[in-house]
Order: structure tokens, then sequence, then C-alpha cells
């Protein structure tokens, strides 16, 4: 931590004594106006005291703005009120002619400036907001007693509050530091189901039911080094166990108010295998199979370099994917004549490898029994080739194809026993393939989730343009 | 990177001063260009707007309808304003926003309903209007944004804001960064590719500027592919001139150029080098992508006619796929000839005809082939145009002037929500009442889909970090799939 940020944090205990010391000269004044005492040397003190602690108070506090964690406008609004109550503090010390106007002025700003500052550390509203939770928690106090009589009936499994007793605890312990009314960074704050709700600076954090798409949850999964891991680097970190409960809370519907079971089992979600994975936060993940698909990828090896260098000087492009590169994306666009040893030397990297394109015309049958241990492949696009119903057969191992190009090759119907063995394939492209249309037919009734391509798009004439202007 | 990591080494304190063998002033001088941890800094930044967003899109190719296409006559479809043929538009319409000199002197402003009729098309049931048949035949793979605004009322300033994200020139156009910023897969071609139709009428002129690479490594500059006999000027050897010989000659040129680099280090010696070196790859790999003899008559009926006339629109758009099929980054179509500030029914017709059934192809042929899902496709002018006519409003005659305020554009492909339609103008199309889209959010998103932080992606030139959208710009979320 750097130095400016430790003198920052003096600011939120030193301004509390210019507002106490200020407010007690003020008070004196107007004791000794009223009473007609000598209280001369003690205002003196007094406010030299208070204008010298909001001096304090001003330079801390622009430290601690430097931050940048706060609202820009509030802040500069309560850094020239802050300023102003300083100046006249001690305007007021020197001017003793005019003490009783200038205190005036000076009690005046200062508590616009206290009412700033507090805007800044609990939000705006802060005055009304208590009333809402006040009657939040009269809610839920209320829910409590129901379903204690409840129980008492019924004598049913005791049941208890998912986001009462699970989620609330861990909000508290590792998140409200920073998102609370203490602080709200990012303009975030979880202590009150409001504020959950409505999100942060980027918007909501919450989609009941789909954790993978819930800021809240998804922050938590970042790698520890990405600035958006929640909680940041350096704090103390959710437990697996801990991630788990938010991700069942969310997956259920993110009440706050539902019950569980006491003794229903959490799912665990495996924490240390999924740490590594890489959510840009606005990014769509696919719903089910969001925890599989990037366990896979923390289980790769890093792809060896010199296997890498080797296909670049084949001028093979590898591009590497996924979060931390381990993925392969392999594109043959400037391969001039196909080598079957190119295939061999990629083969070293056959785990690596999720998407594969070879457009190659001499790529033929007989170099598709090299594919078959590419077991992660994905895309496979080998269209424009000379493969045939035969070599096809050697992908039934691919079992993890979810997109197949096969547009402009010698595949026929023989194939589509293999090609409907593709249970995860999402788009199958057949276009100027010798697939004949029932072919097709049969493929789309067994492929009820796969999207077929075919090119059998064909543009209807229109008669001529008929505008109200002869052309 | 590793040329930065050279000029770093190149061009440290030490180095230099022996290189320049003087006094004080050099030291000084040293100072001034150790740009060291500048370089340093600015390299990580590079980095750090890669990977960081998972790329939908691989390449782009933009579709640019230079001089302003009307939204009324294309996707804009306006009912109510048939019933105010020849009214003059109401103040509380224009609110006194300015109006360019072409138009702001009239004595009316009146209102002019479209000329052709609107239909509507595909699942979603989109008006499209009559003039475009074919666009409207696959509708459903588009993504139309009808509230596009831009600042710029004037044709030049406002293309160049598109293109560069800035109204001066000087700036790295789109194409540019994303060749700076992703590279491209293909090593024999340019990264970043610029076909102008021939068949269009020139009413506003186009400068290689708008396909430049303005502070950026000029290898990063479009290349433009003509239609005559030598798509990419000077080429080919020299008459009488063997290819064994230029071979020869090139690598003794790169030698010397070397030797030039590690005296001075200065970048454009790098780019000259990577040209050459590109150049010579062109020489086999260009004449083989223009090569249209391979692709069947099915091919050209669907493009339609023109297609087989080398530099139409409807041939670049053919020539636009196969560049795509091969993995080029960046190709730039464009076509002129949409200012109407008068004649507009006669010339839209027009417009719309040549470029229609080819554009509505493209989208179709990169389908089949598997390519419009990671193939972001992009149609759009530089600004709209105005509810009312410009100059004499006859039954069948008019006119329309600039209109920056909202038009209209589309999307289509990697990762954009097909069929859907975005944004809302009001009634005259003259403001947008929902979900405004400025330029400079348009390119946010079209970095977005490629896997680039738009705020990431910077250049430091002069001493100022510059990029695509300058200091604004927000990614249209809504739209992405």
């Amino acid at each position: 931590m750097d130095f400016s940020k430790i003198i920052g944090q003096f600011h939120p205990l030193l301004v509390h004594l210019p507002i106490g010391i200020l407010l007690f000269a003020f008070v004196l004044i107007i004791y000794e106006r009223w009473q007609k005492a000598n209280l001369l040397s003690a205002i003196s003190i007094a406010l030299l005291l208070g204008s010298f602690a909001a001096a304090l108070s001003c330079l801390t506090g622009w430290f601690l703005a430097q931050s940048g964690d706060y609202d820009a406008e509030l802040v500069e609004k309560h850094q020239w009120t802050g300023i102003s109550s300083c100046i006249l503090g001690f305007s007021a010390y020197f001017f003793q002619k005019q003490r009783m106007l200038i205190s005036s002025i000076m009690v005046a700003v200062l508590a616009v400036a206290g009412h700033f500052g507090g805007t800044i550390t609990h939000g705006e509203n802060y005055l009304f907001a208590s009333d809402e939770k006040a009657s939040d928690t009269a809610i839920i106090s209320e829910k409590d007693t129901k379903i204690d009589s409840t129980n008492q009936t019924k004598n049913l499994v005791k049941q208890t509050f998912l986001y009462k007793e699970k989620v609330l605890p861990i909000l508290e312990k590792k998140c409200y530091n920073c998102h609370s009314s203490r602080k709200k960074k990012g303009g975030l704050r979880l202590d009150n189901e409001v504020f959950i709700r409505k999100g942060g600076k980027n918007g909501e954090i919450l989609k009941a039911g789909n954790p993978n798409k819930s800021l809240l949850y998804s922050h938590l999964l970042l790698p520890l080094e990405k600035e958006k891991h929640m909680p940041p680097k350096g704090k103390p970190q959710l437990t697996s166990n801990e991630i788990s409960i938010i991700n069942f809370w969310i997956k259920k519907g993110a009440s706050f108010t539902g019950e569980i079971e006491d003794e229903t089992i959490i799912p665990q979600i495996k924490v240390a295998e999924i740490s590594n994975v890489n959510i840009a936060s606005e990014e769509v993940l696919s719903k089910e199979s969001f925890e599989n698909l990037l366990t896979a990828e923390t289980k790769l090896d890093i792809p060896n370099e010199m296997v890498l260098q080797k296909l670049k000087n084949q001028k093979i492009v590898v591009n590497l994917e996924g979060n931390s590169g381990k993925k392969l994306d392999v594109n043959f666009v400037n391969v001039k004549n196909y080598n079957p040893t190119y295939l061999s030397d990629l083969q070293e990297l056959k785990e690596n490898v999720f998407s594969l394109k070879i457009n190659n015309k001499e790529f033929s049958d007989a170099d598709m029994d090299q594919l078959k241990e590419f077991n992660n492949l994905e895309k496979l696009n080998l269209e424009r080739t000379s493969i045939t119903d035969k070599g096809i057969k050697n992908l039934e191992s691919l079992k993890n194809l979810r997109q197949l190009n096969l547009y402009n090759t010698e595949v026929s119907d023989e194939s589509i026993e293999t090609i409907s063995s593709f249970k995860n394939l999402k788009v199958l492209y057949l276009w100027k393939t010798k697939i004949s249309e029932e072919g097709i037919e049969k493929l789309k009734k067994k492929m009820s989730n796969t999207r077929i391509e075919y090119g059998n798009f064909k543009f209807s004439k229109p008669d001529s343009l008929k505008g109200t202007v002869k052309l | 990177m590793k040329d930065l990591e050279n000029i770093t080494k190149k061009l440290d304190r030490r180095n230099f001063l022996q290189k320049t063998a003087s006094g004080l002033g050099a030291f000084a001088l040293g100072n001034l260009l150790s740009t060291s941890s500048d370089a340093k800094s600015f390299e990580k930044d590079l980095l750090a707007a890669l990977p960081s967003i998972a790329p939908k899109a691989k390449r782009v190719v933009y579709l640019f309808m230079a001089g302003g296409p009307s939204q009324f006559e294309t996707f804009d479809y306006k009912p109510r304003l048939s019933n105010m043929f020849g009214q003059d538009l109401p103040d509380s319409v224009r609110k006194g926003q300015r109006l360019t000199g072409m138009s702001a002197n009239q004595a009316v402003l009146p209102v002019v309903p479209s000329a052709f009729k609107f239909n509507q098309h595909g699942k979603n049931k989109t008006w499209v209007s009559e003039l475009l048949p074919y666009t409207a035949q696959v509708v459903d793979e588009l993504c139309i944004i009808k509230s596009l605004y831009t600042e710029q009322i004037n044709h030049d300033p406002a293309i160049t804001f598109f293109q560069t994200g800035h109204q001066l020139p000087g700036r790295p156009s789109i194409g540019s960064w994303l060749s700076y910023g992703l590279g491209s897969e293909n090593q024999n071609l340019p990264a970043f590719i610029v076909l102008i139709s021939k068949n269009a009428a020139k009413d506003q002129p186009l400068y290689a500027r708008l396909w430049g690479n303005g502070f950026l490594p000029s290898e990063h500059q479009g290349v433009q592919f003509r239609s005559g006999k030598d798509p990419v000027l000077f080429l080919n050897n020299p008459e009488g001139y063997d290819g064994a010989d230029r071979q020869e000659m090139l690598s003794y040129l790169t030698q010397l150029n070397q030797l030039q680099n590690d005296k001075w280090a200065d970048p454009e010696v790098d780019a000259r080098i990577a040209q050459y070196e590109m150049a010579y790859r062109m020489q086999t790999s260009v004449p083989e992508v223009m090569d249209t003899t391979h692709e069947s008559d099915e091919v050209f009926e669907l493009y339609g006619p023109d297609s087989r006339d080398k530099g139409s629109y409807a041939a670049n758009c053919l020539l636009a796929r196969k560049l795509l099929e091969k993995d080029v980054r960046f190709v730039q179509l464009y076509h002129q000839g949409w200012d109407h500030h008068g004649g507009l029914p006669k010339n839209m017709a027009q417009q719309c005809k040549q470029t229609d059934q080819a554009t509505a192809a493209l989208l179709i042929d990169l389908k089949r082939r598997g390519m419009l899902e990671d193939t972001l496709v992009v149609w759009g002018g530089e600004f709209g145009r105005t509810v009312y006519s410009q100059g004499k409003l006859t039954q069948n005659d008019y006119g329309r002037d600039h209109h920056p305020r909202c038009f209209s554009m589309w999307m289509a492909g990697a990762g954009v929500k097909a069929g859907l339609s975005y944004g809302q103008t009001d009634d005259f199309s003259y403001n947008i009442v929902k979900n405004p889209v400025h330029v400079h959010d348009f390119q946010a998103t079209l970095m977005h889909l490629l896997g680039i932080d738009h705020e990431q992606l910077i250049f430091k030139s002069q001493g100022r970090r510059f990029r695509l959208t300058d200091v604004s710009g927000q990614v249209v979320k809504d739209i992405l799939s």
C-alpha cells in the first residue's frame, strides 16, 4: 500500500475533530453573547484547534479522494465546502470583531460539507434510506415468527432462510468492507436487498437462476490477477464452500426470503479448477457446459514452444486462445502444398487443438486417420478437401465436435450414420456435398438440435423494380 | 511486438550517444528519445487490449455506401408522412437544429414521404423498401440499427469520422487499427484490402487517406485492389525482368534496408521491408485470388449479372467473399453515388439496383460456406438524409439534404443478433427517440466483436495516446448475440 493511501485513511477519523471543536467554539460564542461572559481565550483556542484540525482533514481528504473510488462530483462539492469551512474557521480566529457573523457562516458551510461527506460514505439519500431498511427488517422478522409457528404445529423438517442464514453472513464477512454503507466501490452496495437488485455502475449483478450470468458470482471466479476479480487480490477470498453457496442461491432463484431445509446439501463447485476461468464479465456464457468446458482447459498442458515454432515455419497459423493460451486454433490457410507430416507434427499438441481448418485439395481420406486422436476438437473445417465417406469414419471418436464444415467434399449419404453420432454438434455445413435431399431430411430428423446449412436458399426473382417513378 | 523491443534496445541512451558521438546536446536529445519505458508500457497496453474479450468475428467486410443513403427509401419506414406530403416541417420537430448551407435558406421545408412502398419481410415482419427486394429476402440475417447518429454534416468530415474516429484527416482507418492490433492469418495478402465500385456515380470523391494508416506503421494501410489488368499497381515484374532476378534484387535490397535499420531504427524501415516482402508474395497470391474462372455459373447468378463485370459492385462483393475465404482480416468496399440532393427517386432506384442483389448474395454465400458465423458484415453510409425535400418538390421528384441526427445501417453475421431492429426515430426520422448509437459506439462494438477492448487499443503518437474511438464510445451490448 502506498503512502498517500495510508494518509488518506485517516480522513474519516480526523473529520470528526473540526466538526466537534468548531461547533463547540460556535456554542461558546453564542453563550458568551447570551450570558455576557468573557470566554475570549477559550473561543480563540477552540477556533484555532478546530481550524487546524479542519486543515488536516482537508489534507487527508485530498489524499483519500485520489483513490478515485468516490463520486467525483460529490467529492468536489465536499472538498470545496470543507476547505471553505477551514478558511472561515481561521478567519473567525483572526477577525475577532466579526466572530459572530463569520462563525455562523462557518457552521452553515460546515454542515453542508458534513452532509456531502455523509453522502459520499453512506450513499445518496442516506438520511431517508434508513427508513426503508427498517421496514425491510420488519418484514423479515414478521416472516420469522410465522415460520416458527408453522414449525411448531407441523413439526416438520427444520427450515432455514437461504439468504439470511447462508448468503448474508458471507457478504457481511467478505464484501461489506467495500460494498456497503461504509464504501460503495463501483457504485455497488450489497448490504440491502434493494441495493443488491439495483447493482452497481456496470448494471445489474444478479440474474436469478443463472449464476454464470450474474456478476455477483462470475466475478468471484475470475483469475486472481484480473482487476475485476472479487474480492480483490490481498483481501480475504471466498472459500470454495462459500462460492458454492452463492452459486446455489442464485441458481435457486436468488430469493431474499426463500427457505431451504436445514439439511440441504449444497452442491460443491470445484473452485480450484475453475479459478483460472476467463470470463469477460460482459460475455454471455454458454449455459450448461460452462464448468465442464473450462475445466477442460485448465487440465491441458502448455503447448510446446518448439512444436509451435516448427508449425510456424511450415506456415501453419496457430492462434493461442482461451484464458491461458492453451487452446489452439489451427489454420492451414497459408499452406500451399499439403504434406501429411504437418498433421503428425500437430499431433504432438493434439489435446490442445480445439479448432482446425484445412482446406487443401491434397488433403484426402488417407490423412483422416491422423485426426482420430484430436479428442478435444470442437470446430473442424474440412471444406474443399478431397475427403469421402471412407475418411469421415475416422471422425467417430471426436465426441466434442460442435461445428463441422464439409462443404464441397465428396461426402455422401453413406456418412449419415457417422455424422448423426455427433451429439454435441450445433452447426453442420453440407453445401455441395454428395448428400441427397432425402439424406438431408434424414439428418434433420436425427439431429434436431443441429442447424444444417446445405445451401438450399434461392432468390425469388422480384418482377422488376416497381417504383412510383419509371426508371 | 518484437519490433518495439528492438527499437527500445537500439535506441537506449548509450547506444545513441555512441552513434552520434557528440557532446551534451546529443545527450539531452538522447534523454528525449529514450522511449524505453514508454515503449514497454505501451506494449503492455496493446497486449492488455487483445485477449480480454472472446472474439466472435475473425474477419470483417464493410460495405460502405458513400454519399449518405436515405433512410426513408431503405429501412426507416415512416407511414405517417404520406399524409403530410408537401407540408412545411413543423418547428417542433426541427427545434431550430442547424441545416446545411444547401437548404438552410429554403423558404419552406416541405415534408416528403418515400416514393417507394414498404413491405414486411421475414420471420420478424421487418419493414423493407421495395427498392431492396433481395435484401428483403435475407432480412432475418440482419441486425438493422435505425438510430445511428453523427456530428458531421458534410461528406468529407463525416466519412473520415466514420472510418477513423475523427473528423480531421490523419488518424488510422478502422482496418488499419485491426491490422495493427490483430495482424492477419493470411501471410500472402494484406490484412486490409479496399475495393471501389467502378460502376457507381462518382458524385462525392473518395481519398486514399480513408484507408490510410495515419500514424500507425505503414504496412497497416489499406491496399486498394483495382479492377483493371493490374489489380495492384507495380506488382508485376517489369517487362523482360526475370522472377529470379527480382527475388535476388529484393534480398539485396532487404540487406541494405536492414543496414539502414540497424543504424536509425526507424520503424518505417521495418515497414518498408515488410511491404517489399508482402509485395513479393502478392505476385502469386493476388492473381490467384482475383481469378474467378473457377467460380460456377450458379455463383455469378447469385450475385447478379454485374458480377461478371470486374470492378462492379457485384464483382467486388464476389471478390470480397474470395478474400475473406483466404482469411483476409478486413475488406472494405466503397460504393459511391448515394448523395441525392435532387432526383432522388430515380437515382436511389438505380443505386439500390446496383447493390441490392450482390449484398444479399454475399450474405448467402458466406452463410452456406460456414463463414457468416465468424465474419462480420456491415452496410451503411456516413449520415442520413432529411425528411424535407431539398429544392423543388414535385409529385414524383424530390431531393433530400444531409441529415446527421439519425440514419440506418445494418450489421450481420458474427456475434450480432440476427433479425433485430434496434433503435427508433420519431415520425419524421428527424430525431432519435430510442437507443441512440453514436459512430464511436458503432466502432467500439465492431472492435468488441473482434475481441478488442476499444479503450485499450492505443497508439502513442506525438506525445498523445490515440485510439479509434477517441475519448468516447460504448459497446452496444443490446445487439450482441
